[in-house]
């Protein structure tokens, strides 16, 4: 993100992760805020979806659930901004389902995936990219 | 050949396996046998002319052989490059030694087919020394021993090579070289203090940059990139001075021109990627050369390169290569800003000046790359590489964003003058990039960014009838000036926000109605548009409500439109009617939608059992958006966080009067649409979705500090539901109905009837136990019901002692989940039971006296041990959390409840449990505090047998 003066803020920045090709989450670009916190890296960044994202591992807060970015589990201080930006694109397609962190979508993934895929179609509609 | 190969694959293969064995002191002289054998079979192998012609890759396989002999072996083995010279000069294993400084005598005597071997093994040395995995501590002695031995002898061999004038090939591969040791010097530097001296061979390599085989040329210049881009230190500021006299020289020159000619694009996009990677190391130099007239030079040949011709990604990819480039010396231009202006403190002016030429230098650049962000005519080509086009002008329009702080208004000022112009004089192809590019410029503008002249020029645009002629040509020709013109509405919500944009919104949201309407193409993005708009601009919008009717009801009639469609323009209309604050206005349009909705929903409904499944689903799908679309009227006019000062008081009355007498009977309305949608309809009363957006548009309204359309009574809510729990036939939706229920606690535990409330919990839980128990969701969802009531009014829970008990069997059972969820609920639960933090005097005598006068304690300490030694180890937090409760509120008890316990247990466990009567003296003595979180972990590792490693 840029101050009005165009300086660059660097501890947030603002992302776009497009959906992989040939999955339900192509087409789309999702939005994406990377906040990083003063100790980065020996923290890992907060990386957030707007808030209501719907997909098992997003918080409802937008916060993406995922291992890498958790300081307690497999967050290291070497992980780069494009590891963590393709575990995020990899995640849309392939939650994980032993960490639920919202339960509309956890559910229904877990219970009528039929249902759960119009859900994300859906979504992918609302994240369109502009020229389809 | 191939038999070859694989015997030599056979000695990668076991030198990989006894390695280790190997190279232990005592078995030194087996491994120095070993690498005899392998250099003689090397000998043997470039002294066969057939090998050396045609089976290169055996050659190679037996070099990587002796690179990993060398690579764990380099103490004792400290120069296996040296070693080889020796071997092939005096064609046999000998003990003889060349020495460093004899080695160009001695390769003037070999062929170049053997000097070629001994580069590749150079190379190959370097490239496995990069991909060698070692400790720090070997790592470090590797970099010094090579530092010391090894790498003299690379440097003599290639310098000796070059001054020997060899042909192409074997330049080639000292290029390839020099690559492979660039890379692992660095690595080296990196991991170690060895700093290498690479700036004769570099030299080197910048003098095959004038040479006159082209080949060669392009060869080094490939090489010079890859070597700045990996490590720029290695050049020193001679090196750099050669460097920039040849990019920028007659060389530089000659060679463009030179590929220009031969339309050899790719050998240009080199060079740029080369120049480019020459100036990323000193930026600050670049930026001072601005400032003197005499380097003008320099910055004209970036532009002709820059403005290289031909279409972008189709015909020429230099401009991408200094797409990126300008954008980073833009941003380098802002964030030095105040350094330049100390360095230029001395010379007054001096600082303006150079804002005035970084100005013009990007007035150039910016002229450059809008033109190349035309999209091109060809339709048929350009689908060929669309996408990747299209990456290209999100760089240009990156760039364009980093270059407006330099370049200011005039950059965003020129290109809505170009547009005004186009519209002028009918040149429509030039208004699309510069809306694009303006779109990019402005899309994050701030409040202080707006300023009068732009929203001037932009007024201009729309007064010379920008959008009736974008509609005009809404052919395939002019797609993406349609698409970019609603993605520029889409973001303009600066000009919105001034009076004189506010006027133009009514014409701005027909533009995209009309969009939205008559072409598929472009609904979902014109729709996104309108929804931004209506909740950017609400309160500018009330007088649109009417035109607003027409397009609504469309989108309810239409079963056709886009489910996204129907929901964010419905939504929109939702974001202008909660900025009315006149409850009459709201409750009539309110009215108007709902009842049309109602009455469409009902056709539909009807037609459903008759319908045959794909049409059903079309209709299942229309009546889910439908019903979904209630649900977000519901959240869009929730009133915001802060209520407070929002309404005066008259308006506040108002609105509660309007609201509690409900004159039009909205919320009959909205019960009889959840009625209609969620019981009376077989095909729809199981459906999960239209379940939870009923559940929805309950919630909506829950947290509301005043009455208002979506705010229901909790009896009515209660009802709903028992009825709907009632009628379900499967479970699927019962957690909907538990977290309704839990929302309707959190929202009025104060006042709720407890007979309604027990009556509710009656249906959805003490008669459905056994359905419950086979489901670890709604185990779940139950305990965070009963957890929200322990948190917030226990009495909800403890005032029902036939709910009690049986939920207390209940809790002791599911200790013994597997499902983590499951036990997190469950933990809650318990803790929230033992501690009771919020439970009044009647209720913490009542907890009390269960912990003390009867067998809950014992039972629950026995079954928390019991469960707690089987659950695997990552849910033990859960137990060790229940058990530090306990502690802490029942410490006399909680010693005489684990003294019965453990012995109780054993009785029970084949392998007995040992030391407890330790563990229960040392967990008393934490009090519960965060202490016994270890302690309670390293029993249960000695019980379960293991280690811990941490």
């Amino acid at each position: 993100m840029k101050a009005p003066d165009g300086s660059l803020d660097l501890l947030n920045w603002t992302a776009g992760i497009p959906g992989k090709s040939n999955t339900l989450w192509d087409n789309a670009t999702y939005p994406l805020t990377i906040i990083f916190p003063e100790e980065y890296p020996a923290k890992p960044p907060k990386v957030k979806f707007p808030a209501g994202f719907y997909h098992p591992n997003v918080y409802p807060s937008g916060t993406v659930c995922l291992s890498i970015l958790n300081e307690e589990q497999d967050w290291r201080p070497a992980i780069s901004l494009k590891q963590i930006l393709l575990g995020v694109q990899e995640l849309l397609n392939t939650p994980n389902p032993d960490s639920p962190a919202q339960e509309p979508a956890w559910r229904l993934y877990t219970k009528d995936r039929v249902a759960y895929e119009k859900k994300i179609r859906e979504q992918t509609k609302r994240y369109a990219n502009p020229d389809k | 050949m191939n038999c070859k190969f694989f015997g030599a694959l056979t000695y990668t293969v076991n030198l990989n396996l006894h390695i280790g064995e190997l190279t232990k002191t005592e078995n030194e002289q087996q491994l120095n046998q070993i690498r005899i054998t392998l250099l003689n079979q090397v000998l043997q192998l470039i002294n066969n002319g057939a090998v050396l012609h045609s089976g290169m890759f055996v050659i190679k396989k037996m070099l990587s052989n002796l690179s990993l002999l060398f690579m764990n072996s380099s103490r004792t083995w400290t120069n296996p490059l040296l070693t080889l010279i020796n071997c092939v000069v005096f064609d046999q294993v000998s003990n003889s030694t060349i020495a460093n400084n004899q080695i160009d005598k001695a390769l003037s005597s070999l062929p170049f087919s053997k000097i070629y071997v001994l580069l590749i093994f150079a190379q190959i040395l370097a490239e496995e020394l990069v991909k060698k995995e070692a400790t720090n501590v070997s790592n470090v002695q590797t970099h010094h021993l090579v530092h010391e031995h090894l790498f003299p002898t690379v440097q003599k061999l290639m310098t000796s090579l070059l001054n020997l004038s060899p042909e192409r090939k074997l330049i080639d591969t000292w290029l390839d070289c020099l690559v492979s040791w660039v890379g692992y010097a660095s690595k080296a530097e990196f991991d170690s203090t060895e700093r290498y001296d690479l700036i004769e061979l570099l030299s080197m390599c910048i003098s095959l940059v004038t040479s006159t085989d082209y080949a060669i040329s392009q060869k080094a210049i490939e090489t010079l990139s890859e070597a700045l881009e990996t490590n720029p230190s290695f050049f020193n500021s001679q090196l750099k001075a050669d460097l920039l006299s040849m990019l920028f020289g007659d060389v530089g020159v000659q060679y463009v021109r030179h590929f220009s000619s031969q339309q050899d694009e790719k050998s240009v996009a080199d060079f740029a990627r080369l120049i480019i990677a020459f100036l990323d190391t000193d930026l600050k130099s670049l930026l001072l050369k601005l400032n003197d007239d005499e380097n003008a030079y320099i910055f004209d040949f970036l532009i002709v390169l820059t403005n290289y011709p031909g279409t972008p990604i189709e015909e020429e990819s230099v401009s991408r290569e200094f797409a990126d480039f300008w954008l980073r010396f833009a941003d380098y231009c802002i964030c030095e800003d105040t350094t330049l202006q100390t360095l230029l403190n001395d010379k007054p002016g001096g600082h303006q000046a150079l804002s005035e030429r970084i100005k013009a230098l990007f007035e150039r650049v910016t002229q450059i790359y809008w033109n190349k962000a035309h999209v091109p005519e060809d339709e048929e080509g350009f689908s060929q590489y669309k996408q990747e086009f299209a990456l290209y002008r999100r760089d240009v329009g990156d760039l364009f964003e980093s270059v407006y702080p330099l370049v200011k208004l005039p950059l965003i000022i020129n290109l809505l003058i170009t547009i005004e112009r186009s519209i002028q004089t009918g040149k429509l192809e030039d208004i699309e990039p510069s809306l694009y590019l303006v779109t990019c410029i402005s899309k994050d503008f701030g409040d202080g960014e707006v300023n009068h002249q732009l929203v001037q020029h932009l007024s201009a645009i729309l007064d010379a009838n920008l959008l009736p002629i974008v509609l005009q040509v809404k052919t395939d020709r002019f797609r993406y000036l349609v698409s970019t013109t609603i993605q520029f509405f889409s973001s303009a919500d600066w000009f919105y926000k001034t009076e004189t944009g506010t006027k133009y919104l009514p014409q701005i949201l027909s533009f995209l109605f009309d969009c939205m309407t008559n072409t598929n193409l472009y609904q979902l993005s014109s729709s996104k548009a309108i929804s931004s708009i209506c909740s950017q601009c609400r309160y500018s919008l009330v007088e649109f409500l009417p035109s607003f009717e027409t397009i609504i009801t469309e989108m309810i009639n239409n079963t056709t439109i886009d489910p996204v469609v129907r929901q964010r323009i419905i939504n929109a209309y939702a974001s202008i009617l909660e900025g009315v604050k006149d409850p009459v206005v709201q409750g009539e349009n309110l009215f108007k939608l709902f009842d049309l909705l109602d009455k469409k929903s009902l056709s539909v409904l009807e037609g459903l059992a008759t319908a045959n499944p794909d049409e059903r689903e079309r209709m299942v799908d229309y009546l889910t958006s439908l019903v979904n679309s209630v649900s977000a009227v519901g959240r869009g006019m929730q009133l915001p966080d802060d209520v407070d000062g929002y309404y005066t008081q008259d308006q506040e009355s108002k609105v509660r009067e309007y609201w509690t007498t409900d004159p039009l009977g909205i919320h009959a309305k909205l019960l009889t649409i959840i009625t209609n949608f969620t019981m009376t309809n077989e095909v729809l009363s199981e459906n999960y979705q239209i379940i939870e957006e009923a559940v929805n548009l309950f919630k909506c309204g829950l947290t509301e500090p005043l009455p208002g359309p979506f705010v229901f009574d909790c009896a009515t809510i209660l009802q709903f539901i028992v009825t709907k729990f009632n009628s379900l036939k499967k479970s699927d939706a019962y957690p909907l109905l538990y977290s309704l229920l839990n929302s309707v606690v959190t929202a009025h535990y104060r006042t709720m009837d407890l007979e309604a409330l027990h009556g509710a919990i009656d249906t959805i839980f003490l008669s459905k136990i056994p359905v419950i128990e086979d489901d670890p969701d709604l185990v779940q969802s139950s305990f965070n019901l009963f957890s929200t009531m322990l948190s917030t009014r226990p009495s909800l829970l403890l005032s029902n002692e036939k709910l009690l008990m049986t939920l207390l069997e209940f809790a002791f059972r599911h200790l013994g989940s597997n499902e983590r969820f499951v036990l997190k609920s469950l933990e809650k639960f318990w803790t929230r039971f033992i501690t009771l933090r919020k439970g009044d005097r009647q209720d913490t005598v009542m907890v009390k006296r269960l912990f003390n006068e009867t067998e809950l304690g014992y039972v629950l300490t026995f079954n928390v041990l019991k469960y707690m030694f089987a659950t695997q180890r990552s849910n033990l937090e859960t137990f060790i959390e229940i058990i530090k409760q306990l502690v802490a509120k029942y410490p006399l008890m909680m010693s005489k409840w684990l003294q019965e316990a453990f012995p109780k247990l054993n009785e029970e466990r084949e392998k007995k449990i040992q030391n407890w009567e330790i563990f229960v003296k040392k967990i008393m003595l934490t009090r519960g505090t965060r202490s016994a979180n270890d302690l309670i972990k390293d029993f249960w590792l000695e019980v379960n047998g293991l280690i811990n490693y941490n």
